[in-house]
């Protein structure tokens, strides 16, 4: 078998540049985030972001995509298109800046330096009673 | 042969193999060493980059305003090269981090005092216990190959971090250098196949070639050009046999030559089996055989020719339904090679003995051991002899059965040397065919005539029937015709016919010439070999020698007598006298006188004696 093993690692050229599949990836912490932050069943999003618009017909049951971030149960946006919505809705804002512009949204969801960054307020969920598990903790600002 | 070259081809592919395998194994631990030594050149980069960091930028980080953060935001940028995709500068506070320093481009940017939070925390966290410099390696961060983590301690704490995202395009330049490699390593592999293909054909061919040219293709055994490859061999503790087929020429000409080699392969075959694999049995030429026997005593080897020479003799070839053949064989060998100065010289010690076995009756071995007593002459001996007047003609006296004395001697031949005589079985042969023959038939018949001339006696001289196809025989008697005129109806030439005469015409035609000028003409050896009946009629001959081998049981053999008495009927008949010899005692000598011989002859009579 080691014999094998020399033979195969010979003739097949490795290639250790990794595959990464960053709308898997997308799609995959999205849908991370809304099972944490929606308890229904029928978990509806709304995304109006730059970053993320391309992976909107990706999700299936129990993600859906809806047309807008009333009739959604978590928003993940690039500008905040009412403060009202924010303080009623769970939203995630794509960039640093508007989560430090918006200090009733519940987090901020953006890539930066080729790596997911989520940070959540204490204050908004502890007012919206809820309850992270613990391997959000560390997103707490 | 062929067992022992498939062994070397499956022993040659197995190297082969070994050899793939084991730089396989080495071109991979090799490629693996390449990429760390390739990683750790960019892991050094990172490091003196990363101290010029900490000697130079750390200390500025002290006053935390946009100002400054702009500043060293710019100086990181301009550390960075082709291969650093980010490097920035993490606070570590109440065991989180926050960026305080980043020189991404400005889309990538991060604000001041962002909080950085880790997709590992434990990598992390082990940094800021351990202190040391850390580096992980990336499968799920887009354009990242490897993370570069190094401490800034200060009072035993870790306070920064600078951090490097080293670019997947390292792992790219990496595995295009080891492709290259691999590239070259592959068609140096393809390379050396082939060239090793190549050599094993050329090998193969070569081989096969050489087994052509070594190996005779009738017997399957080495023929004598494997001599010059053995040239050189050591003669310790060897043997050295040489077997010839007795009267193997007489198979040819009878059954044709496709039976000829059925007896040679047969013959090939029964030596072959009786000997060892060491051994080195050689088809040296015609119907001979030389067999050099290794690592053997004296006595062991005598006794392997033995068996062999038994095991030939009970061997019957069955051709057909028809045709048996049994068929016997001389041979002559040296138990003393060690001696020799080299390998021919250990042959023709044992041919000379083969020849002694010929001549002695055949079918039987003689052996030199070191004995001198036995001299084979070569041209040289021979020529030398004639030149210093060595060769005399001596006279074996033959009794004239009705005037009760000595009226007949038949001259032999003999050659002094080192004071010594030797008679024409030692030289005779090797004579032959050569023109040192022409002055021995002269000196032979010169003396003979000589002794005529002066005491006016009958002399008998021998000839091959074969003599008188060459023109030079006849030459040499007409040259001494005017000289000794009177004297040719004295002269008897004994004719022993060796072979089959082809041309009977041309032999009948010199005949007469010579029994024009009155020379009488005697059958030698005759009721044995070619002297058949037959031969009768084409000599007309005078005399009729019956062969010794007939004479000599004529004390025992009941047919013997039965023999000789009907060939001296025949002759009678034919008015020919008939001449018996080898005649050695007395009873042999009244026994022929009854039954009417002619003339005996034999040391009964007479030894031959150098003057008459």
């Amino acid at each position: 078998m080691a014999i094998l093993k020399y033979i195969i690692g010979f003739f097949i050229v490795v290639n250790i540049s990794y595959a990464y599949d960053l709308s898997l990836a997308k799609k995959n912490l999205i849908e991370n985030i809304t099972s944490v932050f929606v308890k229904d069943n029928l978990k509806k999003i709304y995304i109006n972001s730059y970053f993320f618009n391309d992976i909107k017909n990706s999700f299936n049951y129990p993600y859906k995509i809806v047309e807008s971030c009333q009739k959604a149960d978590i928003c993940f946006v690039d500008k905040i298109e009412s403060k009202k919505l924010l303080k009623e809705k769970i939203i995630f804002i794509t960039n640093y800046p508007g989560f430090l512009n918006h200090k009733d949204g519940v987090g901020s969801f953006f890539w930066q330096k080729g790596r997911p960054t989520i940070l959540i307020r204490k204050k908004a969920i502890t007012s919206r009673d809820i309850h992270l598990p613990k391997s959000y903790k560390k997103f707490l600002e | 042969m062929r067992k022992n070259s498939i062994i070397n081809f499956i022993l040659l592919i197995v190297i082969l193999l070994i050899l793939v395998f084991a730089s396989l194994y080495f071109f991979n631990s090799f490629e693996k060493k390449i990429e760390t030594k390739l990683l750790n050149i960019e892991y050094n980069k990172a490091k003196n980059i990363s101290k010029k960091i900490e000697k130079f930028i750390i200390p500025a980080l002290q006053n935390e305003n946009m100002q400054i953060y702009k500043k060293i935001n710019k100086t990181l940028y301009l550390l960075r090269d082709k291969h650093i995709e980010y490097l920035y500068i993490l606070k570590v506070k109440n065991s989180k981090l926050f960026y305080v320093a980043d020189g991404s481009d400005k889309k990538e940017r991060a604000f001041l005092n962002q909080p950085f939070i880790p997709e590992k925390e434990k990598i992390w966290d082990r940094i800021i216990s351990d202190k040391q410099i850390k580096v992980l390696k990336r499968k799920n961060i887009q354009y990242i190959g490897f993370t570069y983590l190094y401490p800034v301690v200060s009072n035993k704490k870790v306070k920064y971090i600078i951090v490097m995202d080293i670019s997947i395009n390292i792992y790219n330049k990496i595995n295009k250098i080891i492709q290259i490699y691999k590239k070259s390593v592959f068609l140096f592999f393809i390379l050396l196949g082939l060239f090793i293909l190549i050599i094993i054909i050329v090998l193969m061919m070569n081989y096969r070639q050489r087994l052509k040219t070594i190996i005779d293709p009738l017997t399957k055994i080495y023929n004598r050009n494997i001599l010059d490859e053995i040239q050189n061999i050591s003669l310790n503790k060897k043997v050295v046999a040489m077997f010839d087929i007795d009267h193997f020429k007489r198979i040819n000409d009878t059954y044709g030559h496709d039976i000829g080699d059925i007896i040679l392969s047969g013959i090939a075959d029964i030596i072959k089996k009786n000997i060892r694999n060491d051994d080195i049995l050689i088809r040296f030429g015609g119907e001979e055989f030389l067999l050099i026997m290794n690592n053997i005593d004296k006595e062991t080897a005598i006794k392997k020719v033995d068996t062999i020479l038994e095991k030939i003799r009970k061997k019957t070839f069955k051709i057909d339904e028809n045709i048996s053949i049994n068929v016997t064989v001389s041979s002559g060998v040296n138990v003393i090679p060690q001696d020799d100065k080299s390998i021919q010289d250990s042959i023709k010690k044992a041919d000379e003995q083969l020849y002694l076995a010929k001549t002695s009756g055949r079918d039987r071995y003689k052996i030199y051991n070191g004995e001198k007593d036995i001299k084979i002459f070569d041209l040289n001996d021979i020529e030398e002899s004639i030149k210093e007047n060595n060769i005399f003609a001596f006279v074996q006296p033959i009794f004239n059965t009705k005037e009760q004395k000595v009226t007949k001697y038949e001259v032999l031949a003999r050659l002094k040397y080192n004071d010594k005589i030797y008679a024409p079985f030692f030289f005779l042969e090797q004579l032959k065919g050569t023109n040192l023959y022409r002055s021995f038939v002269k000196i032979i018949l010169n003396k003979s005539l000589e002794m005529i001339k002066i005491h006016k006696i009958e002399l008998n001289v021998n000839f091959y029937a074969e003599d008188f196809f060459d023109n030079s025989l006849i030459e040499i008697i007409k040259e001494f015709e005017n000289e000794y005129k009177d004297y040719m109806k004295f002269l008897t030439l004994e004719i022993l016919e060796n072979n089959k005469i082809q041309d009977i015409e041309l032999f009948q035609k010199r005949i007469d010439e010579l029994k024009n000028i009155n020379i009488k003409i005697a059958v030698d050896d005759f009721g044995t070999e070619y002297n058949n009946l037959d031969y009768l009629l084409v000599l007309k001959p005078d005399f009729l020698k019956i062969d010794g081998s007939i004479v000599k049981e004529i004390k025992s053999n009941e047919y013997s007598i039965k023999i000789i008495e009907s060939i001296v009927i025949l002759a009678q008949k034919l008015n020919v006298k008939t001449v018996a010899e080898f005649v050695e005692d007395k009873e042999s000598f009244e026994k022929l006188q009854q039954l009417g011989v002619d003339y005996i002859q034999g040391y009964y009579v007479g030894k031959p004696r150098e003057e008459l």
